[in-house]
């Protein structure tokens, strides 16, 4: 039977696949053509074609072999899981303050947090570059991870305010009623029940500090204490570099990232809201 | 509720309102040390001025920012830092926004959500990565985009970050590529909370797609855009990384924006008081904008 109405809504969602799929693989091209040109042999130069005449691993194998990008990898893993594990510890603190508690001064701090999130980071590089030379701790992780904690702290108390607020206080009085503290509440009800926020935001901490390169490059000398961003960013520009060995560390370099993001992407859009905003 | 019980809640509230304080404390120290004393010791540091010869430390008040404001070197990348915030986020906001359009659809969720999620990808890349493709794409002899001109008979050179007239635009196309998605993907969740059953008595009624995005769902999601691109424009005014990485503020000062100058001074020429004062004019930039924004959102309602 012949319907009009049902083949041009037929059409439209046709229309609508189509669409929505050549975006994503037009916006994806980029990243496309790095992945394919880290597999792109160094012997095969770039002016003879797009794409590589033939693939093969030995970028990689040149990369991972490589021990001064391997211990900027090391670095950066180091730094990124102690701005994850530092926000993580006092954000779920302030959080839980802030989710079961009235207290005055609770809108300042509010504020406050907006402050610091706004702030401009080259600012802060600087008076913290200041700070860490007076307390001799200048070219070392150290500031690097408080810089990296303070500027995501907003956010991870944001996010973990919300899961907070979400889990009834009746639960932890039930808990208080039985015997627990309020130490022993926090631990045994609380914890299991946020472990998949909690993740997702040290996820996303990590994230940002992993991919950060403004504290980096102005807290650290040491070619030892180098960070993978450091590293990548010295050879941009170079134009007698490896270019098929930078492309490998760069997407070397992007693969932890693939694995956090698949697993928080789902909260993005359904919980971390404008804390997340990143421009 | 009896007597007894209320007692105990009573108790309770009055209990919470002291430790509430202990839970708060490691996140407000933090802050003050790292955030507030470092904030004062810039504004304090913007108000002297350093002989680097005798070591000697001099307070000479604003003459720091007269300086500024008497150098039209400042006022150019004043401008561009204007100009690249400015058109990054309209990009985002924009383009996110008839994205998240398209994209809102309960058409087949499984091939929906993977692009949803895939398109993503370039939002998680490192600003470092990202300026590693632009560069290599804006080199004539690698860029694909150069072949394809090339293949399509242009005779120019594609090398658009060499060029003074088209480097700063080139970086603005760049990051509305790497950041439209995100902005997309949080207009959409708003999109979500819509009721469908307005748009469907609006089909009845007989108005079109146009009418029902201008009439239903933009004044739907008009406070979460507006959120969203005050915190876009503060982000993008301070942004760093991507411009640094690729242009180094070139060519002939072209990408120079605020934050790639004040560290430039900073970390380049060791001058902390100017650079100082420099950021603290970008820090009353960014204030400036949020509070331009606040009220603006306020007045709305």
């Amino acid at each position: 039977m012949y319907t009009p109405g049902k083949n041009r809504k037929k059409f439209l969602n046709w229309l609508t696949y189509i669409s929505v799929g050549v975006i994503t693989f037009l916006w994806l091209l980029p990243v496309l053509w790095m992945v394919i040109s880290a597999f792109r042999d160094p012997g095969d130069p770039f002016y003879a074609g797009i794409l590589p005449s033939k693939l093969t691993m030995v970028n990689f194998q040149k990369v991972l072999s490589n021990e001064t990008t391997m211990r900027s990898f090391r670095n950066s893993a180091v730094v990124a899981a102690s701005a994850a594990v530092l926000d993580i510890l006092i954000a779920s603190l302030a959080a839980y303050g802030f989710s079961r508690f009235q207290f005055a001064g609770k809108k300042l701090f509010q504020i406050l947090l907006l402050v610091v999130r706004l702030f401009p980071g080259v600012l802060l590089a600087i008076s913290l570059f200041r700070v860490a030379g007076y307390l001799k701790v200048y070219d070392s992780f150290i500031p690097l991870i408080l810089a990296n904690g303070v500027l995501n702290l907003p956010f991870a108390i944001w996010n973990l305010r919300t899961t907070f607020e979400a889990i009834p206080i009746e639960l932890e009085e039930a808990a208080w009623l039985d015997g627990e503290t309020r130490v022993g509440g926090i631990l045994h009800i609380l914890v299991p029940l946020m472990a998949p926020s909690l993740a997702a935001t040290a996820a996303f901490i990590f994230l940002l500090s992993w991919n950060e390169y403004l504290f980096a490059v102005s807290f650290i000398r040491s070619p030892e204490k180098q960070l993978i961003t450091t590293a990548i960013a010295a050879n941009i520009g170079q134009y007698n570099v490896d270019f098929t060995g930078l492309i490998a560390t760069g997407m070397l370099a992007s693969l932890p990232l693939l694995v956090l993001f698949l697993y928080i992407q789902r909260y993005i859009v359904s919980g971390l809201g404008v804390g997340a905003v990143r421009g | 509720m009896n007597t007894a019980l209320t007692n105990i809640h009573h108790h309770k509230k009055r209990k919470r309102l002291n430790s509430g304080y202990f839970f708060v404390a490691p996140a407000v120290i933090l802050i003050t040390l790292l955030a507030i004393y470092p904030t004062f010791r810039v504004i304090s540091l913007s108000l002297f001025d350093l002989n680097r010869r005798t070591g000697e430390n001099s307070f000479i008040g604003i003459q720091n920012y007269v300086k500024i404001f008497g150098d039209p070197l400042f006022f150019k990348i004043f401008k561009q830092t204007l100009y690249f915030s400015f058109f990054s986020s309209l990009g985002h906001i924009v383009l996110g926004f008839f994205l998240s359009v398209l994209f809102n659809t309960d058409l087949n969720r499984k091939f929906i959500g993977a692009c949803r999620a895939l398109i993503l990808l370039p939002w998680a890349l490192s600003p470092i990565i990202v300026a590693m493709i632009a560069q290599l794409w804006a080199y004539p002899l690698i860029s694909p985009i150069a072949k394809i001109l090339a293949a399509l008979g242009s005779q120019a050179e594609f090398a658009p970050l060499s060029r003074p007239s088209t480097a700063l635009f080139s970086l603005t196309i760049i990051n509305i590529w790497q950041f439209t998605p995100f902005y997309m993907l949080m207009i959409l969740a708003g999109l979500q909370s819509m009721d469908p059953e307005l748009h469907n008595a609006a089909k009845v009624d007989g108005a079109s797609t146009l009418q029902r995005i201008r009439y239903i769902t933009i004044p739907h999601v008009r406070d979460l855009v507006l959120t969203l691109s005050l915190f876009d424009l503060v982000t993008t005014t301070a942004y760093f990384d991507l411009i640094w990485v690729t242009t180094q503020g070139g060519p002939v000062r072209s990408t120079e924006v605020l934050s790639t100058y004040i560290y430039r001074i900073a970390f380049g020429t060791m001058n902390w008081n100017s650079a100082s004062a420099i950021g603290l004019v970008l820090l009353v930039l960014c204030i400036g904008i949020s509070a331009a924004v606040l009220v603006l959102m306020q007045r709305e309602e």
